[in-house]
């Protein structure tokens, strides 16, 4: 890999880092953003603890197929709400009035995709 | 040798649907200059702000800033220009210095701290550094959205209307910086204004637009010898409410 190319990787690093860095401090600033972090994670674990007790005592087919079924719901919870953070971070620099800052700077789109979708699990 | 411009429009043209926005407009900006772009509502000042800054594509004609070609090569300069506009804002949840530190990183500035310190003084953003921009008032929160446009020491600035909602007193102390900074820095300054008196202290040239077209293109001290009038006010008004020609005739 030559220097130039190293570097530009670097520079692009770096712009992301600083997407990602802007989320973290929004995060931060914001007690219900944080308390929505926190509880639903927590509501779906204590459920699924629940669940997972209940199944391992009743261990007939049913019930080994009804937890198969409600491990894909999670699964399908985590896609759903990262997606959901995708596009809130997104709408986040619209309703800001940001957006014409950050196409204005030398992060380029995709620089842009990849730090919503980083942040976006969180 | 004459120096190469450092924003060059060559017959620019842009059609939204039906609409010509700006139609066959040429002219270049040398560095170190700073130059005001007039007009009315609909004149075609934001479509050529958006063009030189690699927003939009045009229909036809060639932009470029700094030796590239917008908006195909906008990547290989977009670090060494910025822009400020009232329209546009700075995350408000977000400190002064939390916001700076960000397009800090994004700019790929070295030395970030030092250069958010030396922002922080010349701006008079030191007290406020570390409130939430939310909490700032209009005037303050005008001087954050300068810091960020400074925080690259970029060599092309775009500014819209940089002193809308500043008291008279804030906005001149504004006006002063910007003026330093160009000096300083050398850096050419694209400024779309509706306040006369900051045109006529800040540029040193005036592109007037008219319907997409340019109306007149001279110095503030010209065009108001040639309009036969004592304020840019005043010329701005007979361009936008007659034919320029019509009432560069009359005067003369």
């Amino acid at each position: 890999m030559s220097r130039h190319h190293k570097s530009a990787v670097a520079s692009s690093a770096r712009r992301i880092s600083a997407m990602m860095l802007r989320h973290w401090y929004l995060l931060r600033s914001s007690w219900p953003r944080l308390l929505d972090l926190i509880y639903w994670p927590t509501v779906q674990m204590v459920t699924w603890g629940f669940l997972q007790y209940y199944i391992a005592n009743n261990a007939g087919f049913f019930a080994r197929a009804g937890g198969t079924f409600i491990g894909a719901v999670l699964l399908w919870d985590i896609l759903f709400r990262g997606q959901l953070g995708f596009s809130i971070s997104f709408l986040e620099e619209m309703y800001s009035r940001n957006l014409g800052n950050i196409m204005m700077s030398p992060l380029r789109p995709f620089e842009f995709i990849i730090a919503l979708m980083v942040i976006s699990p969180v | 040798m004459p120096q190469s411009p450092s924003i060059a429009v060559e017959r620019l043209v842009k059609i939204y649907k039906t609409v010509a926005a700006v139609d066959g407009i040429s002219f270049s900006l040398a560095p170190g200059t700073i130059t005001a772009l007039l007009g009315g509502n609909g004149a075609g000042k934001t479509t050529t702000i958006a063009s030189i800054m690699g927003l939009i594509t045009p229909t036809s004609g060639r932009v470029s800033v700094l030796g590239a070609q917008m908006p195909q090569q906008r990547y290989r300069v977009l670090q060494r220009m910025n822009f400020e506009s009232p329209y546009v804002e700075v995350p408000m949840r977000l400190t002064v210095r939390q916001n700076l530190t960000v397009f800090g990183k994004l700019y790929d500035v070295e030395d970030l701290r030092q250069r958010i310190a030396e922002l922080g003084h010349e701006l008079d953003l030191v007290d406020l550094l570390d409130r939430p921009t939310s909490n700032l008032s209009a005037g303050q929160k005008t001087r954050v959205s300068l810091a960020k446009a400074l925080i690259n020491s970029p060599d092309v600035l775009l500014l819209d209307e940089p002193t809308a909602s500043l008291d008279p007193d804030t906005a001149d102390w504004v006006r002063g910086r910007l003026e330093r900074y160009c000096r300083d820095r050398h850096a050419t300054v694209l400024l779309a204004s509706h306040n006369m008196s900051e045109v006529e202290r800040l540029c040193e040239r005036v592109i007037m637009l008219k319907r997409g077209r340019i109306e007149d293109d001279d110095t503030p001290a010209k065009l108001l010898r040639r309009y036969g009038r004592s304020t840019l006010e005043e010329v701005f008004l007979d361009v936008a409410r007659s034919n320029g020609g019509e009432a560069r005739e009359a005067a003369q």
